[in-house]
């Protein structure tokens, strides 16, 4: 019995018919992905670049402004933008300096030195990255602020005669520094990993000690990534509104982000200055990307080498306790400190602390602002809101990510190119300005987008689409361009191939990069700031109205709250992509 | 079910045009059931070839027909995609699918065949049989060895009775035991199967075991298509010659041609060696002089006046049998001798003897400058 493919038997005429379409399908394919990041992403920017060069209103605007560069001029002038410009790089490059220190020591303890529990240190290291900047910087409030801190109660105490204010550019340093070490000890710590021991043992049998060795070989060919996790945390530093938004403006520090939040919330509101300095913004964060990725470019791989190395370790002796000491410090720092800040505060009845004695004093806890918090309508609202809003973002986020990545990755359609620049831009644009983009795009529009969870959600995708699509690409590219080219010729085609065969295989990618998406979505403040209406209000956003509302017990409670369910969040979604990722390469 | 394969001037060009083309003008024609080896070394556009057969790449010039249908003919802008084409293919790097069992992975080309339930099992057994998977059939894939793995994706593309079998160095990643237990296996399969096959390799031991003829390939084109006897006895140029392993090559010219053989003067060498040539040869003509090492042989005695005198100038032993360099005029000659024990040391004077029949005299083309002499 003969077994032929049924349609390489088939008629010629109908050949041409199907090969008709089947030319056209793929332009269709590329033509739709353009559309949809268009709306995404290249309106909304053009319609804040409009915004930035005339001065209508988005709400009433028709369109027919005269463009100018008054905007830009008159923003340019204002001191204040000056002193905000100035202030948001003080504390971008301080912070970023703090971080490289930290992540890199980090990186080097964890995976070169034979320092104790460096399992445990290594999640320590990454624990502060899943507390969101606004809990961050409230919790540290509480520690830090300068009389009723609780670090300068303890000082007092101890009769050291010192006194600490986080409510300072000091202070957003430091915090800055201290949240997005992570950011450098990922980057470091993969490439420290990955580097052939070989090269420092022939330094170390040419005659060179250690610790020269680590300063003339190590350093040197990490170099990349070292530059690479530092522009990194500067970028996303330079858009976070959450630590100057509790630290600086109690203060009256103003960076970029709270100046940009400050135009669009104040009566009136002024959109067009908001769109010229967001512009700037862009323009800022786009130079450092271009400058990281510059950085990167032909090496980017250089990490994913395929071999495994057994890292060399450095024997430290005594020394491996001042290393084992400094990471509980940094853990101390960045997890315990400020949960026990806001454990004390969301338990109190009234924060004040007149001296060390009155923490332990029972009768002054209870669950007054616990009962508070979840007897408010709004907060169930928000949590409901929030998960909406990830789930949302998750879905569409993660199958517009393996679409753009495998046309990108996977086929060589004309246009590819074309869709990974764009879906790469959102990189250059911070979460705050997004917010204040798909304001000019949506909300004069008669698409009531606007006041709709989708709105936050769209502007989430758009947020995050680089991150996506870049965890994506890396499980795509892990699949073998043969297995694919063998279900062809086995006789099928591109669709059932990537149905039977790439979306199995991509699925604990999938899952993982849904899951990014997700807790990403649930943690993001500066991008709802201006999107949300009292309905679909946001966790995140609901914690800074109970901050700025001065309630200090809720907001801790809240805190709280939100950081155990990330958590929660983070375990299941773990556990859900190692179910996934049953069969390995 | 087995078809015919004809290429046609098949050319393919990777990027700008005025690059040499990765296959340049390549013809030939596979009939019913024969097994065909592209031979050649990384980048010569072997697999390139094999490729364009599969519908994986598209040519840029040409045309290939399968069982007389045309599939890529970009001339006339026809190209057959490859889940049309009806083709097995046996990649390098196994490409059998992980998420999947043996036997799933053996089930899969027939499920979008519309075959009947019972008709596909029957099929599956086969193949998996075939290959000799039998106990392995409910086993996941990443569960077995690199030769197991291999076996499956040989299954996979012969369980539904393709007209061509595309073979892509499928045993390049296994290790040398395996690779020669399968290698001698692969071509009984094949040839049970009775399937028209086209295989690419860089190993001209596997080509030789495997095939039926070997087309060599260099930058593109295909300098040889031949049984191995007439590849390694008559190669069509110096490239083939020391492709397939040439030992010495000695510039000489021709004193007298008959009947297909000639006796050649050599340079820097006070001897005429007989050899064979091939029928454009004429008297004058220079020429270079193939000598294989396998097939000189080295004599203590003059045995008669076909003998000339060398002295070995170093020996390499390697166990199963002896390389020696021996100088010759002012020549050197290579020579290798069966056998675990070195009959000569170095300094040894003695006679080398080689058959006429062995030896292949060919015009030298630019290429000879090239060759080297081992």
């Amino acid at each position: 019995m003969e077994v032929t493919a049924p349609k390489s038997a088939a008629p010629y005429s109908d050949y041409r018919l199907a090969s008709a379409f089947k030319l056209a399908a793929p332009r269709l394919w590329i033509a739709l992905l353009l559309v949809i990041l268009a709306f995404l992403v290249l309106y909304p920017v053009a319609m804040l670049t409009y915004g930035a060069l005339t001065n209508e209103d988005p709400i009433t605007g028709s369109g027919q402004g005269t463009l100018s560069l008054s905007n830009f001029l008159a923003v340019i002038g204002d001191p204040a933008v000056r002193n905000a410009t100035w202030n948001s790089l003080v504390i971008c490059t301080g912070g970023t300096a703090i971080a490289v220190v930290v992540g890199l020591l980090f990186a080097w303890i964890t995976v070169r030195t034979n320092t104790p529990m460096r399992r445990f240190i290594e999640i320590a290291g990454m624990l502060p990255l899943f507390v969101p900047p606004l809990v961050a910087a409230f919790a540290w409030g509480l520690l830090g602020s300068p009389r009723t801190g609780l670090i300068n109660v303890a000082f007092s105490f101890l009769g050291v005669p010192l006194s600490v204010n986080f409510y300072s550019t000091a202070g957003m340093i430091f915090i800055f520094g201290i949240y997005y070490a992570p950011y450098v000890y990922m980057f470091t710590a993969s490439a420290l990993k990955n580097m052939d021991p070989s090269l420092e043992e022939a330094a170390e049998i040419s005659g060179v000690g250690p610790f020269r060795t680590l300063f003339t070989i190590v350093f040197p060919l990490i170099t990349p990534a070292i530059l690479s996790g530092t522009l990194l945390p500067f970028v996303v530093m330079l858009g976070i509104y959450g630590i100057p938004a509790a630290l600086g403006t109690p203060a009256q520090i103003s960076v970029l982000t709270t100046y940009i939040y400050g135009l669009i919330s104040w009566s009136p509101p002024n959109y067009n200055a908001a769109a010229a300095t967001s512009v700037i913004l862009i323009a800022v964060t786009a130079l450092c990307v271009v400058l990281q990725q510059r950085v990167m470019k032909g090496r980017s791989y250089v990490t994913v080498s395929g071999k495994s190395f057994r890292p060399k370790q450095l024997d430290l002796g005594n020394w491996k306790w001042a290393t084992l000491a400094f990471a509980l410090a940094y853990l101390m720092l960045g997890v315990i400190l400020p949960t026990i800040a806001l454990l004390i505060a969301s338990f109190r009845k009234f924060l004040f602390i007149p001296d060390v004695g009155a923490l332990f004093q029972l009768s002054a806890y209870s669950l007054a602002h616990y009962e508070q918090l979840f007897a408010n309508p709004l907060t169930w609202r928000s949590v409901v809101n929030t998960f909406e809003i990830g789930l949302v973002t998750a879905i569409i986020g993660g199958v517009l990510a393996f679409a753009i990545s495998y046309t990108v990755y996977r086929t060589n359609l004309a246009g590819r190119r074309l869709l990974d620049i764009v879906s790469t831009l959102p990189v250059a644009i911070p979460g705050l300005v997004v917010g204040v983009a798909y304001i000019w795009a949506w909300i004069g529009l008669p698409l009531n987008l606007y006041g709709t969870i989708w709105i936050l959600a769209l502007a989430f995708v758009a947020r995050f689409l680089p991150d996506s699509v870049k965890s994506l690409s890396t499980s795509l590219m892990q699949i073998h361009k043969d297995l694919e080219e063998a279900s062809q010729v086995c006789g099928v085609g591109v669709l059932g191939t990537i149905r039977q065969i790439i979306v199995p295989l991509v699925m604990p990618g999938l899952i993982s990069s849904m899951s990014l998406l997700f807790i990403l979505a649930i943690r993001e403040l500066g991008s709802s700031l201006f999107l949300y209406v009292s309905d679909t209000i946001p966790m995140a956003v609901l914690l800074l109205d109970f901050y700025e509302g001065g309630n200090v017990g809720v907001t801790a409670a809240f805190s709280l709250v939100q950081t155990l369910l990330l958590v929660a969040v983070i375990g299941l979604s773990t556990v859900a992509a190692r179910s996934f990722a049953t069969f390995s390469k | 079910m087995s078809a015919e394969l004809r290429i046609r001037n098949l050319e393919k060009r990777f990027g700008l045009a005025n690059l040499r083309p990765a296959v340049d003008d390549v013809s030939f024609t596979i009939t019913p059931g024969e097994i065909v080896v592209l031979l050649g070394p990384s980048g010569c556009g072997k697999t390139t070839t094999l490729r364009s057969v599969a519908g994986l790449e598209k040519p840029s010039g040409g045309t290939i027909d399968i069982g007389g249908e045309r599939v890529a003919d970009p001339v006339n802008k026809r190209f057959v995609l490859p889940q049309h084409r009806n083709l097995g293919m046996v990649f390098q790097s196994y490409a059998v699918w992980p998420h999947m069992t043996v036997e799933q992975n053996v089930a899969y080309p027939l499920r979008h065949r519309r075959i009947g339930r019972e008709e596909t099992r029957r099929k599956v057994d086969e193949a998996i049989e075939i290959v000799g998977l039998g106990a392995y059939r409910e086993r996941p894939v990443v569960a077995l060895s690199g030769g197991q793995m291999q076996r499956v994706a040989l299954a996979r593309s012969l369980v539904y009775r393709p007209r061509i079998l595309l073979l892509d160095e499928p045993l390049s990643n296994l290790d040398a035991k395996l690779r020669l237990r399968l290698r001698d296996d692969l071509r009984t399969i094949i040839k049970d199967a009775g399937v028209t096959a086209l295989y690419v390799t860089h190993d001209q031991s596997e080509a030789v075991v495997i095939a039926d003829r070997i087309g060599v390939m260099k930058d593109g084109k295909l300098l040889q298509l031949a049984d191995a006897i007439t590849l390694y006895n008559s190669p069509a140029d110096v490239f083939v010659a020391n492709f397939t392993g040439a030992g010495t090559l000695l510039a000489g010219r021709v004193e007298r041609v008959e009947r297909g053989m000639a006796l050649v003067q050599l340079e820097g060498v006070p001897y005429s060696i007989r050899t064979r040539v091939p029928d454009d040869a004429r008297a004058g003509d220079p020429v270079l002089v193939s000598i294989r090492p396998e097939n000189v042989h080295l004599e203590t005695a003059r045995q008669g006046d076909s003998e000339v005198a060398g002295v070995v100038r170093t020996l390499q032993y390697e166990g199963t049998q002896t390389s020696y360099r021996i100088i010759v005029g002012d020549k050197e000659l290579h020579c290798t001798e069966l056998g675990t024990r070195p009959r000569f040391g170095v300094g040894d004077n003695l006679f080398v003897r080689i058959p006429p029949e062995v030896c292949w005299a060919f015009h030298p083309t630019s290429e000879a400058a090239t060759a080297t002499s081992h």
